[in-house]
């Protein structure tokens, strides 16, 4: 299985200003948990290094 | 009489995803890439969200003032020529095409696109009474060939690769199974349909929308088969839901920017078609259906559904649905729309479609006319909760669950022992397929060693209260 | 039937929910798009048409050879191009079946959809834009509008039976989500910018 939102996350154009080889997203935040656990999932199956944090660990600083 | 059973569509679903690696990747894909192109024809218009809104209203200002538009709409129409028909329900409506089509001597007949006359099961009726009916759009042609309803209300065969195409084509039309080159096949059902329109006795369409302003009636098609066969055969049959109606021609400015955009990313149809009573030398029937619509509109929670242009919108975008592929939901509308709709048409039968969905909200998002589907959705599973349509073992777990939430001590003891049991549990038990489907193709979650709380107890509290 | 027409209209009424929405007002909204025309040529390429700008129906008539040397049938409605068969002696539409080109004006253009106004006027028997295998449109370059609220204050459609707002050739993405030309109606569609009145 595939999940077009997780492949689409990977491939996003590079932010300008960015550093050459820094490609796609790093972090995916939500405030949904079981939205985040069934992505985080499938990036994990696929080997993808995608880190998945809730909207509160933003708000708070912490924790990472 | 007893109830038709329930539609399963969990499991529908499973069938289309297990039947080969091939169907459902390319079907999620396809729709994904369309659902790209209408975000960006949305994101180049500066103005798309207040054109939003301004169709909302206007949908919401004409459903609360329906009869009026009705009749002014019929009267129009009739002053130009046509002849307005009513029809209680899809019954009433067969019954009225036919003895239309009798009086007319029409043996055969040739349609476009039309999700109501879907809903009212017309082909078949016509073609229990002798009437042959051909589909003209393509993708409703091939599922017309196949036996099946169409799957998405815009691409019908959407769930086919090529390769089903050219084997359908070479069983039923006697072209070369080995050729699935899209090209080719348009060309063979081009003409294979061609004849059919010149010895058609009377042409049909739907209608998209009905401007009461003018007695006009709009058929969008990219083919332009619906002008094919409005223009070819004498007589010209218009099947209308009440709820298309629109008051003023410059609202249609608004709903035209709007719909095909929001279809496939493009900024019009090819076809954008005004009918304003019969052609030259010709006869118009409108046909104006009810069929449960004024039920709907006095459902307060639901009743918003009734302003839908039958975009396809939500369907592209909804994970669930791509995954999916229309059939599975056994209805003639599928999709997110397909779930709010579907069930006033048959609510056991139906008591399962509100669960097929993650609830993302992104059907509410990409709505031209702001429809909140996803917020329906909720509303029907409320309603099948209520009724108890629910299977047992989710009324169970549902009622284990409701009490833990609602006893936070419980729910800290239960997560802080599922932790070291995760970590423990032998692979073999959690990624057993038939035990956790969840393990078939994700990782299970590692549960972190201090939970959210217990961070924040520790570092945040005495910032405050 | 007037007993159905009656129920629906009573159901209506014992339904309408209780709180009436106002008709909005809708804004003219700021054209962004710079050169209508250009605007028009773009869009109408993106849809699988093409434009001409065509200086005298001499120019006309070589450029519709030009697009279609192998077209036996022409069948005109406008004085620029005079065609193998005039659609003014057509009244019944079968008889376009064999049409190759069909030549007809249209009223004005859309630039946002690359789009134009064709109506049963325009068309004299409506099947001639459909029935054809290529489509000729031409379009004074002068009347184009820029959206879609400007083309809807343009048309009168009491006025009119038939009235098409026509993007490109007819198209099908129906297998595989492949765009197909010439699906159903005409195969192609060409737009020569000509102003009306010459001869």
């Amino acid at each position: 299985m595939r999940d077009l939102v997780v492949e689409d996350f990977l491939d996003h154009d590079p932010l300008p200003g960015q550093p050459a080889g820094v490609e796609g997203a790093e972090y995916v935040v939500s405030p949904d948990m079981s939205c985040l656990m069934h992505q985080q999932g499938i990036a994990r199956r696929a080997r993808a290094d995608l880190k998945y944090i809730h909207v509160a660990q933003v708000l708070n600083g912490g924790p990472f | 009489m007893s109830k038709e059973a329930q539609v399963d569509v969990a499991a529908n679903a499973g069938l289309f995803i297990l039947q080969d690696p091939v169907h459902e990747p390319m079907h999620d894909k396809f729709l994904w890439n369309t659902m790209q192109r209408r975000n960006a024809a949305a994101a180049a218009i500066p103005e798309w969200e207040e054109l939003r809104k301004l169709a909302s209203q206007i949908k919401e200002h004409t459903l609360t003032h329906l009869d009026r538009y009705l009749e002014e709409f019929e009267s129009n129409a009739t002053k130009l020529g046509a002849k307005v028909h009513w029809a209680v329900d899809g019954a009433e409506h067969n019954n009225i095409v036919y003895s239309i089509l009798q009086e007319h001597g029409v043996k055969e007949l040739i349609k476009s696109k039309s999700m109501l006359q879907e809903e009212c099961g017309m082909v078949p009726f016509l073609q229990h009474r002798g009437i042959q009916v051909t589909e003209s759009d393509l993708g409703e042609r091939i599922q017309q060939l196949d036996g099946q309803p169409p799957s998405h209300i815009v691409m019908p065969s959407i769930h086919k690769t090529r390769q089903d195409v050219a084997k359908l084509f070479a069983r039923t039309i006697g072209t070369d199974p080995n050729n699935d080159d899209p090209h080719f096949l348009t060309e063979a059902m081009r003409n294979n349909a061609r004849p059919r329109f010149l010895t058609a006795g009377a042409g049909m369409t739907g209608g998209n929308f009905a401007i009461a302003e003018t007695g006009t009636f709009l058929v969008c098609t990219n083919e332009g088969n619906a002008d094919i066969g409005a223009s070819v055969p004498p007589l010209h049959i218009a099947s209308i839901g009440i709820e298309k109606l629109v008051p003023r021609v410059e609202d249609m400015g608004v709903f035209l920017r709007l719909l095909s955009r929001s279809a496939v990313g493009s900024p019009l149809t090819q076809y954008s078609s005004h009918f304003t009573g019969p052609k030259k030398d010709g006869e118009l029937h409108i046909v104006l259906v009810d069929n449960g619509r004024t039920r709907r509109l006095g459902m307060p929670e639901f009743w918003h559904s009734l302003k839908c242009i039958r975009c396809g919108a939500c369907m592209n975008t909804c994970p669930v649905y791509r995954r999916s592929g229309g059939l599975a939901y056994g209805a003639t509308y599928s999709g997110p729309i397909g779930v709010i709709l579907d069930p006033t048409f048959d609510e056991f039968k139906y008591s399962e479609l509100p669960f097929h969905s993650t609830l993302c909200g992104s059907c509410s998002e990409v709505c031209p006319v702001k429809i909140d589907i996803s917020d329906q959705i909720y509303k029907w599973r409320r309603v099948m909760a209520k009724k108890g349509y629910l299977p047992l073992a989710k009324r169970a777990s549902f009622q284990v669950a409701g009490h833990v939430f609602a006893h936070p001590e419980e729910y800290r003891a239960l997560t802080k022992l599922a932790g070291p049991a995760m970590e423990y549990a032998p692979d073999f038990l959690l990624y057993n397929k038939a035990l956790n489907p969840w393990g078939r193709d994700r990782e299970l979650p590692q549960l972190a060693k201090q939970s959210f709380r217990e961070w924040y107890l520790a570092n945040r509290s005495s910032h405050g209260s | 039937m007037e007993a159905s027409r009656q129920q629906i209209l009573n159901a209506i009424r014992q339904n309408t929910p209780p709180l009436k929405v106002q008709h909005p007002e809708i804004p003219a909204f700021k054209w962004m798009g710079g050169s209508v025309k250009a605007a028009f040529v773009q869009r109408l390429e993106e849809a699988g048409g093409a434009a001409h700008d065509i200086a005298t129906p001499a120019e006309a008539e070589a450029k519709l050879n030009a697009l279609h040397p192998h077209a036996k049938v022409v069948c005109s409605g406008v004085p620029e191009i005079a065609g193998t068969r005039r659609i003014e002696s057509v009244r019944d539409p079968h008889a376009l079946a064999d049409v190759d080109v069909a030549v007809v004006r249209a009223q004005f253009g859309i630039a946002e959809g690359g789009a134009v106004w064709v109506t049963q006027e325009d068309l004299v028997v409506d099947a001639l834009g459909f029935l054809s295998q290529h489509l000729i449109i031409l379009l004074d370059p002068d009347q184009i509008v820029a959206d879609l609220h400007e083309g809807y204050r343009r048309v009168r459609l009491d006025k009119t039976a038939y009235g098409c707002f026509m993007m490109g050739p007819s198209a099908t993405a129906d297998v595989e989500a492949t765009l197909v030309h010439g699906a159903q109606g005409a195969r192609t569609l060409n737009v020569f910018f000509m102003r009306g009145g010459q001869v």
